[in-house]
């Protein structure tokens, strides 16, 4: 009998093993959001208190008045309806080989400036809340 | 601080923000509390994350998460042979499965956003834009046992020392890629629309974002074999 038998070479780690490794380990380090009631324990044990801003509770009662009267000043978390027309516009244009109408081109030029405008006034309102 | 509402137990506090058609004033003084006892915790959890926040901060989605809350607390339904204890996690974890989805749900507004700005930068005949629906997951999971899945301990040795080694940015994108990963199929799922709005907000192409994965896991992969560990078979 053999007793110095080769040894069979490992199979090195798949993706999949790989991402699952990483997923565990970042699991049990409490830094994925919980999946279950366990999970959600490794959270509470490794979350170091008072490591985030301080929660503002008077900001929040006004946010919270200001969403009820339909007046939200929270940033939405979705852009708002892209404007189909134009969109449909560029793409008839494109469609039809070529040269944009010269109509187009000014609305595509006051969408632009009416939207930097809007992000302009809202990054400022940010700014000014911090 | 309503102080009739300070001894009640969380699920009682989501319950008055139901009534909120019967009773604002209740509901926002539930919500009030709510927040008093939970923001911090979402905050201190959320602030050392890591994830790509554009230009919000993790104060907005934190607020954003109990506005959903507020408009949402009628799924929720709780359990009165509940302890406090159990009450504080049940509600907690329902309040963080709306901060992930509030978060997925900005990433898939930014996918848009960027969808958007290439049809009109690009001209392309057939580019079509795809709104998001709003995906908060109101009702509260059951919780079940931990999923412990089968990795071998010398992989995850080697993940643990990678992650100490990483860039911010890597990690950023590590921690934000695996979040996707499904444990039942053993699979990083990432919906289009959001890997795009991910991208977006990391400020890199798709091609970038699969390099650097591959990356990851080259490490990953080069580091256990320059340990010299022998597998140990699954377990």
């Amino acid at each position: 009998m053999n007793k110095n038998p080769i040894k069979k070479p490992s199979a090195a780690p798949t993706d999949r093993e790989l991402e699952a490794a990483l997923h565990d380990v970042l699991r049990k380090n409490g830094m994925l959001f919980p999946r279950t009631e366990e999970d959600l324990k490794v959270i509470e044990q490794h979350v170091d208190s008072c490591v985030g801003p301080q929660p503002d509770l008077e900001r929040f009662k006004a946010l919270l008045a200001d969403h009820i009267a339909g007046n939200d000043k929270v940033v939405p978390f979705r852009p708002e309806e892209p404007d189909t027309e134009i969109i449909e516009d560029f793409a008839r244009a494109a469609r039809n080989g070529g040269e944009i109408p010269p109509a187009i081109i000014e609305k595509m030029a006051a969408n632009r400036k009416r939207a930097e405008a809007q992000f302009a006034a809202e990054k400022q309102q940010r700014e000014e809340r911090r | 601080m309503a102080s009739w509402l300070e001894s009640e137990p969380d699920h009682h506090l989501v319950e008055w923000m139901a009534l909120k058609d019967e009773d604002e004033t209740a509901a926002m003084q539930a919500c009030h509390e709510l927040y008093r006892r939970h923001a911090g915790f979402l905050l201190d959890w959320s602030a050392p994350q890591g994830w790509a926040f554009f230009d919000l901060g993790v104060e907005d989605f934190v607020s954003g998460t109990f506005l959903k809350a507020y408009d949402n607390a009628a799924t929720f339904s709780g359990d009165d042979k509940w302890s406090p204890k159990d009450s504080e996690s049940k509600v907690r974890f329902w309040l963080m499965r709306i901060l992930k989805n509030a978060l997925i749900d900005h990433y898939r507004s930014q996918g848009a956003e960027r969808e958007a700005r290439s049809v009109a930068d690009e001209f392309k005949p057939d580019g079509e834009i795809k709104t998001t629906q709003e995906i908060v997951e109101t009702a509260p999971q059951p919780l079940t046992s931990a999923v412990d899945l089968p990795v071998r301990e010398e992989l995850l040795h080697a993940a643990h020392q990678l992650l100490q080694e990483l860039s911010p940015l890597e990690k950023k994108i590590v921690s934000i890629i695996i979040e996707f990963f499904n444990p039942d199929t053993r699979e990083v799922e990432i919906p289009s629309d959001v890997r795009k709005g991910i991208c977006a907000e990391l400020k890199i192409s798709e091609s970038s974002l699969r390099v650097y994965r591959k990356r990851v896991r080259d490490r990953l992969r080069l580091k256990v074999s320059d340990r010299g560990n022998s597998l140990s078979p699954v377990k």
